[in-house]
């Protein structure tokens, strides 16, 4: 589970960082949210994982050892809460910064300050 | 207790009655800073302009008497310490101390202070920015003494540091002219640099000591650095980064060049930071270091060859300058060298040969002598308004004192018989011939190259006393007069210093006491010479004189030729070229790599550095035991849910038609949501489908606005290879990360004894705590709990709900959640400006734009975009589908009614406000997806956007509520309504907190479909 884990967080952070590199604002775009799952799913794995744990909504007949960690999942929830808002936001950013420019290259195009 | 009880007290059974002295080290200190705080406080109060410089003198009077109050008139060293600790993990403390050299040098920092700022009150013109001079100088003076007064390596970096940036701002106080500004930029980076160089060797010495089981506290005070050397005096980089910051600071090879161009400054400054105190912060550095490497033999070299070299780079400079001022800048980096050279020479006479010891005597005379010269030059260029020596002469005449004067001070620094210099001058030649090395090069090199550097310091001696002042006026417009008493008194003080070989006696108590000290300490007596003995030195210095003049006479003649060569500049020069050459192209570059404007190498850079740094952390931990902890358990559904993933990643990352990536995206999401439910976390599977869904959507309305085919653009394969390297490092260091955290997981670690882990206290505090439950665990935890005094158990604590993720969400971490609505609703008001901005300005692009949309919408679009586009049109024309419209009808108003459950039940079941907006607003997309745009605009979905400002007033009203109460923000409370058949309704004030969550939730989908739906 743990090595399974591990190694679904290591593509999708590793193909998010790389499209997140590349220049043209959809694929980065998408590498953001490839990163954002890996990351979210870090979090998970650092919660731990066994065969026989509950979910945890906690009655009174077992201990809290039988649950699973609520707080990855507390912090999780957060953050993906948080990165639909910024994805929302960032798509009508892109949608809008094409409208202007005419252009999905990311840079050059964007800040232009010139030779000083 | 008060406050000085901390300090320490050696060898003094009396020490009651010194208590009163105890405060006074670190007033000493003190006092200049609070003369320079008052300077910058009065500067804004109309006060007469002679007030600041009547301030610094009363300020460096009474640091003066503060200091003979704890050394005696004839000053020596005293017992006297202070000691409070800093920042100890890093071995800095607050400690001071009096050694000899501290002594010597606080005695040179301030007497030279008096007499420079006396002399400074007649040669500044009282317009010209008299607060900011003497502040200004005061603070540097407060920093010296810092520097010298210090125990501590780190706090003398400290007050490095400070001397750095006041001498910048002194060099550049008249900073209308452009040479003022770079010799100032140029002396700071300089010597910022060695004393970033500086910190690094202190820091390496840290960890040595370290290593050696000093303790770290107190590994990096003088006499603890000292008594461990054997430990640390073979450690080479350590002793070449402290050199590099001893030689930058004191203009050594190769960094002697700023040192000429800091000459842009006032006089005095020149006087007092720049020839007297400052750059001999470097040398007193030297000093302290001697003890620990100079055994080496690299000390040695590097020492003793820098030394002689810059005398002999700064003595031929000085004889090629015109400017007095120039001569004297070159003769102070020589005579620096001298010192340095001094230092070299001591290599394997620590505690051996009582020569060493006179390296006060050699640093004394050089501040006497040097910072009198400045002066008088500076009176000099009062009188006649020029200090070109080519074109004045017959000075003596007019300006009968200061030639005197000035002779005297030319003769100490010759070295002639009777003078101070002259002692300097043999100590340092008795050590270049008695080198304790059998290395050949060495042995014979340098003091080779260091008599050939004396001749040139006896020339430039010659010119500074005799071209001025002798002979014809070469320029009849000068017309001399002799400077006032005010400018003449403090250089003839000092002057009167130099030629103090008739006091012998009277010096030598002082001296003597000052170098028994520490490292200084062999109670051998000693006996100041002021004639020759006849014997070889006697023959060296003779050579010395004799060829000095020679060089004096011809001097033109070397300048010519010099000239001829097509260098005006010699090595100063070249350095300078060099400095403002290379320096900007340096930053320039660093800049365009580390800033370019390009986000994507910005972020490949920032990537690349971190997860560089992480490898290399992962690359030295052992992994092995983590691994076989592991249990390879293949879970079949895990296993599939990769290998899809895999491949669905590989459409993302590669497929050139931008709708095939997206909707590969969204399995992806999917998959990532069954992971979460494996791990027991419906929460989040359920919020993360919904939240997939809203992007889809979302991305889809994006997507048919942009071109279609992803154009290759042509990277240069290196980048890709980088590119490629840093997403292997990124990947490789989370799966690796994971892999450690999934091996220790942190609920297994509860960081204090007796209380529980985060994992138990959420869970536990969520229900329990009720009390209308048996709780067999949750009794025993309590009971742990009112065992230890933590807060379990207390009602106000209590989530009162089951589902421990949403009430960790909305009670316990209700401020985090707060700040999580908050920022969605910015991102909904980001989305909202971002629209009305447009509708405001339309630019000729997007009315072309809408133009093109409303040609693709017909179908009869023959634009460029549309042709690269072969796959979908606008998503919400891709033709009313029947199914889809019809199941619309049904499907919306279940999700809504679904909604509300989940919002109903979220404190107990999965569910929750979050979860339950999302619900709405995926219903919503579906509207928008299977109807056309007209339809959708029945919804009214603007009037809706309101709802973003009501959610959020809603979630802060509920904290309110409880400080109302006199509760602090946010503090739940909740009650029970039994409801017969409907079970019972937890009314909990955190269920209006997840109701202003939904809200701001289904307003933000509003905003967005909102958005689109206009266009």
């Amino acid at each position: 589970m743990g090595l399974m884990t591990a190694l679904l967080v290591a593509i999708l952070t590793g193909g998010g960082a790389w499209l997140m590199m590349r220049k043209n604002l959809f694929e980065l775009l998408l590498g953001l949210g490839l990163f954002s799952h890996g990351i979210n799913l870090f979090l998970m794995s650092m919660g731990g994982w066994s065969a026989t744990e509950e979910v945890p909504l906690p009655s009174d007949h077992l201990t809290p050892d039988r649950y699973a960690d609520p707080v990855p999942m507390a912090l999780i929830l957060t953050a993906i809460v948080i990165g639909f808002g910024v994805t929302a936001f960032l798509i009508v950013l892109a949608s809008r910064g094409y409208e202007e420019t005419r252009d999905v290259n990311l840079g050059e195009a964007v800040g232009q300050e010139g030779e000083e | 207790m008060n406050c000085w009880s901390e300090t320490i007290l050696r060898n003094d059974p009396t020490a009651r009655s010194h208590l009163p002295q105890l405060a006074m080290l670190p007033l000493l200190l003190a006092i200049p800073f609070i003369g320079a705080a008052l300077c910058a406080a009065l500067s804004f109060a109309n006060l007469s302009r002679r007030t600041p410089w009547i301030i610094t003198m009363v300020t460096t009077v009474a640091g003066l008497a503060v200091l003979a109050n704890l050394t005696g008139v004839l000053p020596g060293p005293s017992d006297v310490e202070f000691f409070r600790p800093w920042v100890a993990e890093i071995g800095l403390n607050f400690s001071l101390w009096l050694d000899g050299p501290a002594v010597f040098f606080a005695w040179l920092v301030l007497g030279l202070g008096a007499l420079i700022f006396f002399y400074a009150g007649f040669y500044m013109d009282p317009g010209d920015s008299p607060w900011r001079f003497f502040g200004t100088m005061l603070f540097f003076m407060g920093s010296m003494l810092g520097v010298v007064l210090s125990k501590n390596a780190l706090l003398m970096f400290v007050f490095w540091e400070l001397t750095s940036i006041s001498s910048f701002i002194l060099i550049g106080h008249w900073h209308e002219k452009e040479g003022a500004r770079r010799g100032a930029v140029r002396a700071l980076v300089v010597t910022a640099a060695g004393g970033l160089c500086l910190l690094a060797g202190l820091a390496l010495l840290l960890f040595k000591m370290h290593d050696a089981g000093i303790p770290i506290a107190s590994a990096l005070e003088w006499d603890v650095l000292w008594a461990n050397r054997a430990m640390i005096s073979g450690e080479f980089w350590v002793m070449v980064l402290l050199l590099i910051g001893a030689f930058t600071k004191s203009a050594q090879f190769p960094f002697h060049f700023w040192l000429p161009g800091a000459m842009e400054a006032p006089t005095p400054v020149s006087a007092f930071l720049h020839a007297a105190t400052m750059v001999k912060a470097g040398i007193y550095l030297l000093g302290r270091i001697y003890p620990i490497f100079s055994s080496e033999v690299t000390w040695l070299a590097i020492v003793g060859g820098a030394g002689v070299l810059t005398m002999l780079i700064g003595g031929f400079m000085a004889i090629l300058s015109h400017d007095l001022k120039q001569l004297l800048a070159h003769s102070t980096v020589s005579q620096l060298g001298l010192l340095t050279a001094y230092y070299g020479f001591g290599h394997g006479q620590v505690g051996t040969d009582h020569l060493l010891k006179m390296d006060l005597l050699l640093i004394g005379s050089h501040a006497f002598f040097k910072g009198a010269l400045f002066m008088l030059v500076g009176v000099i260029d009062h009188a006649t308004h020029t200090r070109d020596w080519t074109k004045l002469g017959g000075l003596i005449k007019s300006m009968p004192v200061t030639g005197v004067l000035v002779i005297l001070g030319c003769a100490s620094m010759a070295g002639l018989p009777l003078t101070f210099g002259f002692v300097a001058k043999e100590l340092f030649l008795h050590q270049a011939l008695h080198l304790e090395t059998d290395i050949p090069v060495l042995k014979y090199g340098l003091p080779a190259i260091a008599i050939v550097a004396s001749f040139f310091t006896a020339a430039y001696c010659y010119r500074a006393a005799i071209s001025p002042f002798f002979g014809k006026p070469r320029d009849s417009h000068i017309h001399a007069h002799e400077g006032g008493i005010g400018l003449l008194i403090s250089p003839a003080i000092l002057i009167l210093l130099c030629v103090a070989g008739m006091w012998v006696p009277l010096l030598e108590k002082p001296f003597s006491a000052l170098i028994n000290a520490e490292f200084y300490d062999t109670k051998t007596g000693f006996h100041l010479a002021f004639f020759h003995h006849v014997d070889m030195l006697l023959a060296v210095a003779a050579l010395i004189f004799g060829a000095g003049l020679v060089i004096f006479f011809y001097g033109r003649k070397i300048e010519r030729l010099y000239a001829g060569a097509g260098n005006p500049a010699p090595f100063r020069g070249s350095f300078d070229v060099g400095f403002d050459k290379w320096i900007p192209a340096f930053a320039k570059k660093t800049v365009h790599i580390v800033q370019s404007q390009s986000l994507a190498w910005n972020l490949t850079l920032a990537l690349g550095v971190i997860f560089g740094a992480v490898i290399f952390v992962l690359a030295s931990t052992d992994v092995r035991p983590v691994v076989t902890l592991l249990s390879f358990e293949l879970k079949l559904m895990m296993v599939s849910v990769f290998i899809m993933s895999l491949i669905c990643l590989y459409v993302v990352l590669t497929h050139p038609v931008l709708l095939y990536r997206l909707i590969a995206m969204s399995p992806i999401g999917l998959f990532v949501s069954l992971t979460f439910l494996v791990y027991k976390a419906p929460d989040l599977a359920l919020t993360q489908l919904l939240v997939e869904v809203v992007t889809l959507v979302v991305f889809l309305l994006l997507l048919w606005r942009l071109p279609q085919r992803t154009v290759r653009q042509g990277t240069p394969l290196p980048m890709t290879v980088l590119r490629g390297a840093v997403a292997v490092a990124v990947g490789v260091s989370f799966g690796l990360l994971s892999l450690l955290a999934y091996a220790s997981p942190w609920r297994e670690q509860s960081t204090l004894p007796g209380w529980p882990s985060t994992h138990e206290y959420y869970l536990t505090n969520t229900k329990y705590p009720m009390g209308a439950h048996s709780a067999d665990g949750g009794a025993a935890l309590a009971a742990a709990a009112a065992q230890n005094g933590y807060p379990m158990g207390e009602p106000a604590r209590s989530g009162g709900g089951y589902n421990a993720v949403n009430v960790i969400l909305v009670d316990f971490r209700g401020i985090d959640t707060m700040g999580e609505i908050l920022v969605l609703g910015m991102a909904g008001m980001g989305v909202f400006l971002m629209m009305t901005f447009h509708r405001r300005r339309p630019s000729a692009l997007s009315i072309k734009q809408s133009r093109d949309q409303v040609a693709r919408l017909q179908g009869n679009d023959d634009s460029p975009i549309l042709t690269t586009n072969p796959v979908i049109k606008h998503p919400m024309w891709a033709g009313p589908s029947l199914i889809l419209a019809q199941t619309t009808r049904l499907l919306p108003p279940a999700m809504f009614v679904f909604a509300a459950v989940l919002y109903w039940t979220g404190h107990n079941e999965p569910g929750g406000g979050f979860i339950a907006g999302l619900m709405v607003s995926v219903g919503i997309a579906l509207y928008f997806l299977a109807f056309s745009p007209k339809r959708v605009s029945e919804l009214h979905t603007d009037k809706y956007l309101s709802l973003i400002p009501a959610g959020m007033a809603i979630a802060i009203g509920t904290g309110l509520v409880a400080v109302v109460l006199g509760h602090p923000f946010l503090t739940s409370a909740f009650k029970y309504i039994k409801l017969g058949p409907l079970g019972t309704l937890g009314l909990a004030s955190p269920a209006a907190f997840d109701l202003g969550v939904f809200l701001v939730v289904v307003g933000m989908a509003m905003l967005i479909i909102e958005k689109f739906r206009k266009e």
